[in-house]
């Protein structure tokens, strides 16, 4: 039965509203099926454009920023800021971390281009989806024999939209080639899950723990096998050392406390729910848990708040669970969720050197679900890769109709204009978002470096750096600010502007040094916009 | 205020006892009772044997739940089934729910309610039409009770659609009372149902739960996996219960609304009636699907407050909602406090609250163990019952997916299924518990998707046996041979208040071993297992103490000096 719960606000605080959430689950609730961490290719890859644009212009000019570009397009980037969460990604980690690797995308020998077997019409109904989906999974194996990530997609799909036995056994033949292969234990592991193996499934997650012991998310969901297996001790160690290496980790939080309460160690649990309700007031499990150890503990006011605060979150949740399942559409909820599969299929091909047939997925992915970001972003990426800025610049047009709050990807596309040496379209973009969003403070950053650095407008910049210190009077909203003031000439105001931000933030001693160099009156270099984060 | 669970002070034992009838009815000829094994102070563990013995059995019922490919959610909910002795005759009969097309033009022919009288020896004879209780509504719920306290039990169907009241004529026949009482309760969609006597005043009121807002003008067929799946219960908004007061007349008053049960709605599916916190009243919990469980708080007059959060059964150890089914009573940790079950659906636990007293209560699902055996199945009726007499309830839980495509997509265990053999819990005398497995005799192998599930020793051999009705298939009939040792079987009966002595608190003290149980009727799943009330004896030595605790508050006490071959009736003491 297909399952649905758009509420699912869960501790990480993402409050998954897509329907990707809702297919391959048999939990009535919604929340029985822990994906293998959907693989998002656009977001390694744009992650790095993005990393491009944060820091604006000026760096566009440089060799390294050419060459991380070059590397988002081939999308094999390994600078990414964010976790690298897909699967060749996830492939590339395994590699790190074992002598045994034996087979890799990279090392596929490229081969002539093959067509994706995709449907002449693209489908609509979600039984030909998932038959069109299967014929691509199984063909991707077929053409890349020995390329894990292709069978990683394969088990995947399986285990999302067929058959979780088949699944089961694809990951176990990677498992076979490379016992490290952490996607594919996690895939077990979940497997495992869904059966009741909950022991098996312990061993599977902690396998894929030690294959990469850097991932702290994996190490909670290791934390949380172990509280679902009773084995409540070692779900403690577990859960107490990410919060070693990651105090403000909500979710460790959260999970500490339940195994904690389970432990009867009341004042603990207390204290970590206590700890999580300050980054998460509004997640009502927190406060369940803490109406129960307040009870437990004798501490009725305390429990009478929590039940009040939870009562009012409740509500929100079950509405809009309940209004999640009557909007809920089967067919799309399939096509959204093929889609995101196929822009990670569509990158094992790349890897493979067959862009022809991922540029062919990525644009059937686009179409399949108007909203698959993650495909134009990819085919944007691709673009860039090509040397085809407009055809980039056309994606993330499209994208940005779909998320017209982010400016993420019109900054992108300014700097593709300028790229091509149209400095006016950038302008324009750039200005007519801030314009109707003039209280958006990135982009009134973004706009602030682009008259700095691309249109030599310090006098400019100042105006729109002043107004992100109007929104954000934060220590990096100042520095930008003293860099736009010694650009146009107002020493002095770059001084006074690099005062304030030491204020704020008086142990940065970027901003130190850049105020004492100002003050001795060097006119050597720049100020630089130490710390600000876009 | 708060009173004791038993009055210590109650006068000595045996100078109360006024009527305790040692029932010399006997079963029939050849079901004598066998010899028991002599108690010793430490049971030692002896398997549990169920057999399947349906062939045998005479039961030729075949439950439909009407679908005809549509996939109304209703359907896969279908129905319970109930124990009851309905013609006094000192063993019970069986009475099957039986669905119906929703939306169709015409019912399957055929596909009534059916009412099965036990002849003893695991022969039951199909007595539907004579018996005149044959609904071809589409049958959910069902609880049985003697409502208008003349000695014979009645039945209440909760069905989509108009529900249906039963009278028994005394003489092997009923009569549909349905709408003189008062009790049809519009076309909703039912669920569990249970009668209970709210104000202690001596009759029995009527809770009816009521599983969602269903309009099947508005249904649409969800696709899964590429095939036809059933919708989910949260596609509908959720539904308030109803509650009816018995006028002791033979009529109800709705009282739903006064009564504060409409406070809130849910997704009813099981539900019992039982005083949680002690204070002398009955309490009302009820399984809901897809959200938080309700336990109504009885103030003693009729007046309910919902308290499920507060009290702890709400959600689970994480704070998560369960999509809830079944519900039993139970002391898991013989603690004097009962704690409860539910069912639920795959990938969450059955999960057992136990009582910590002054009304809270922990999930110690993880704790009690064997939480892994109940993960994946998608769980429905639960029975709370000592299958092997060592003074420890076991727990038999019904399984089965609700999707019958569920197969067809693929990657399907002999746990996640459409039909899938139960599962069967083992308890042990420090409150844990331990999965069977496979090994409680041939009723572990059988694969069927079962819903309801009643426990009950049909044949007075001592042994409490098993009934699951399996959706779309033939029921289960599982007779217990599983050694045989010393019990205790108690049927109440009331003289100042309820026949049945509904609500009564039943204390059974034996060399140091204490169990408790309070009468209810209604359990399980959608289900009611009758007013026989069954305890294991192995585990003590020496004269049984029992205590009665009757819903007035009066106590009443009894010793046995050795433990009985046959039902102890005990009549309310008249002073």
């Amino acid at each position: 039965m297909s399952e649905h719960d758009p509420s699912a606000n869960d501790v990480n605080g993402s409050n998954d509203d897509t329907l990707a959430n809702s297919v391959g689950t048999s939990s009535r609730m919604g929340t029985g099926v822990r994906r293998p961490n959907v693989p998002s290719l656009a977001v390694g890859v744009l992650a790095t454009v993005s990393l491009v644009a944060a820091c604006v212009f000026h760096w566009l000019r440089s060799e390294a920023g050419k060459e991380t570009l070059q590397r988002a397009a081939n999308g094999m980037d390994t600078s990414s800021v964010n976790e690298r969460r897909t699967a060749i990604g996830q492939g590339a980690d395994a590699r790190s971390t074992s002598a045994n690797q034996t087979s890799t995308a990279s090392q596929t020998p490229v081969a002539a281009e093959v067509t994706p077997p995709l449907l002449a019409i693209p489908p609509q109904a979600s039984p030909d989806v998932l038959h069109e989906g299967r014929l691509v999974a199984d063909q991707l194996v077929e053409f890349m024999p020995q390329s894990l990530e292709a069978k990683e997609m394969q088990a995947r799909f399986e285990y999302e939209f067929g058959d979780t036995t088949r699944a089961r056994q694809i990951w176990q033949s990677v498992i076979d080639v490379n016992p490290h292969y952490v996607y594919a234990l996690v895939g077990l592991g979940d497997v495992a899950t869904i059966e009741g193996q909950l022991q098996a499934a312990v061993r599977y997650y902690r396998q894929a723990v030690l294959a990469d012991p850097n991932n702290l998310s994996r190490q909670v969901t290791l934390g949380i096998a172990l509280l679902h297996a009773a084995q409540l001790d070692d779900a403690k160690q577990v859960l107490s050392g990410v919060l070693a290496r990651d105090p403000k980790n909500v979710q460790a939080h959260v999970e500490l406390a339940s195994v904690l309460a389970q432990l009867q160690e009341l004042e603990a649990a207390r204290e970590h729910f206590e700890i999580a309700l300050q980054s998460k007031p509004e997640l009502a499990e927190i406060h369940f848990g803490l109406i129960n150890v307040y009870r437990r503990l004798g501490n009725r006011e305390k429990a009478a708040h929590h039940q009040a605060e939870h009562a009012r979150l409740q509500k929100d949740v079950v509405a809009k669970r309940e209004r999640g399942r009557r909007e809920y559409n089967d067919d799309r909820a399939i096509q959204f969720d093929v889609g995101k599969l196929y822009v990670d299929m569509a990158r094992v091909y790349l890897a493979g050197g067959f862009r022809k047939s991922a540029e062919l997925l990525l644009l059937r992915a686009s179409r399949m679900e108007p909203e698959n970001v993650d495909a134009r972003q990819a085919l944007a990426a691709a673009a860039v890769g090509q040397g085809k800025p407009f055809d980039a610049i056309r994606w993330l047009s499209e994208i940005s109709e779909l998320r017209p709050d982010d400016v993420t990807f019109v900054r992108e596309m300014a700097r593709l204009y300028c790229q091509i040496n149209r400095p006016d379209d950038a302008e324009k973009l750039l200005t007519s978002f801030v314009a109707e969003r003039p209280q958006h403070l990135v982009a009134r950053r973004a706009l602030a470096m682009f008259f700095l650095e691309v249109r030599s407008q310090p006098e400019r910049a100042v105006e729109h750096a002043q107004a992100a210190i109007d929104l954000s009077p934060t220590a990096s909203s100042f520095a930008m600010l003293a860099s736009m003031h010694e650009a146009a000439g107002n020493l002095q105001q770059a001084i006074e502007s690099l005062k304030k931000a030491v204020e704020l933030e008086p142990r940065n001693s970027s901003y130190q040094q850049a105020l004492a160099l100002l003050r001795e009156g060097s006119d050597a270099k720049p100020v630089q916009n130490g710390g600000a984060q876009q | 205020m708060k009173r004791k669970v038993f009055d210590q002070s109650a006068p000595a034992i045996a100078a109360v006892v006024a009527y305790c009838i040692f029932a010399s009815e006997m079963p029939r000829a050849t079901a004598q009772p066998q010899s028991i094994t002599s108690a010793s102070s430490a049971p030692r563990q002896s398997p549990i044997i169920l057999t399947d013995v349906t062939d045998r059995t005479g039961i030729d019922f075949v439950h439909t739940d009407g679908s005809y490919g549509k996939y109304f959610l209703v359907e896969a909910m279908s129905a319970g089934l109930a124990l009851l002795d309905y013609d006094q005759d000192g063993d019970a009969d069986v009475y099957f729910l039986n669905g119906a097309p929703i939306n169709a033009k015409s019912n399957l022919p055929g596909a009534v309610n059916s009412m099965f009288r036990n002849d003893g020896d695991f022969r039951f004879k199909q007595v539907t039409r004579e018996s005149g209780v044959g609904d071809d509504g589409m049958g959910l719920g069902v609880a049985c009770a003697d409502f208008d306290n003349d000695g014979f039990v009645d039945i209440y169907v909760n069905n989509y659609g108009p529900n249906v009241l039963y009278h028994n004529n005394g003489d092997g026949t009923f009569t549909d009372v349905t709408h003189a009482a008062g009790v049809s309760n519009g076309s909703l969609v039912g669920a569990g149902a249970a009668f209970f006597d709210m104000e202690a005043d001596g009759d029995l009121d009527l809770y009816v739960g009521n599983y969602i807002q269903f309009d099947p003008a508005l249904h649409r067929v969800h696709i899964h996996k590429g095939l036809p799946s059933y919708p989910s219960p949260l596609s509908f908004s959720p539904q308030f219960d109803t509650l009816y007061r018995n006028n002791g007349d033979g009529t109800f008053a709705d009282v739903s609304k006064e009564s504060g049960i409409h406070a809130v709605a849910g997704r009813s599916m099981g539900l019992l009636a039982f005083d949680y916190d002690a204070d002398g009243d009955s309490d009302v919990v009820v399984a809901n699907d897809t959200q938080e469980n309700f336990l109504f708080e009885n103030d003693g007059k009729g007046y309910f407050t919902e308290v499920g959060v507060q009290a702890g059964i709400a959600y689970d150890y994480r704070g998560k909602p369960q999509a809830s089914m079944g519900v039993a009573l139970l002391d898991i940790d013989h603690n004097g406090l009962l704690d409860l079950y539910f069912t639920s659906f795959s990938e969450e636990f059955a999960t057992l609250y136990t009582n910590l007293g002054s009304g809270l209560f922990d999930d110690a699902t993880l704790r009690a163990g064997a939480s892994e055996a109940t993960f994946p199945h998608v769980k429905w009726g639960v029975v709370a019952v000592d299958f092997d007499n060592d003074g420890n309830r076991d727990l038999l839980i019904g399984a089965g997916d609700l999707d019958d495509q569920r197969d067809k997509r693929g990657g399907v265990s002999k746990s996640t299924a459409f039909r899938v053999p139960n599962v069967l819990l083992r308890a042990s005398s420090n409150g844990t518990l331990h999965d069977m497995k496979h090994d409680w005799g041939s009723a572990a192998q059988v694969s069927e998707s079962t819903r309801g599930l009643v426990a009950g020793d049909l044949d007075n051999d001592g042994r409490v046996d098993c009934i699951a009705l399996n959706a779309r298939a033939r029921p289960t009939v599982m007779r217990n041979e599983s050694e045989l040792r010393p019990y205790l079987k108690l049927r109440l009966i009331g003289t100042r208040e309820n026949r049945d002595g509904i609500g009564a608190l039943i204390s059974v003290e034996r060399g140091g071993d204490r169990q408790v149980m309070q009468t209810h009727c209604g359990n399980s799943y959608q289900s009611d297992c009758g007013q026989e009330w069954h305890f294991g004896l192995a585990p003590g030595v020496g004269p049984i103490r029992i205590s009665i605790r009757w819903p007035d508050g009066s106590n009443q006490s009894l010793e046995l000096a050795a433990p009985p071959t046959s039902v102890v009736k005990v009549l309310q003491f008249s002073p």
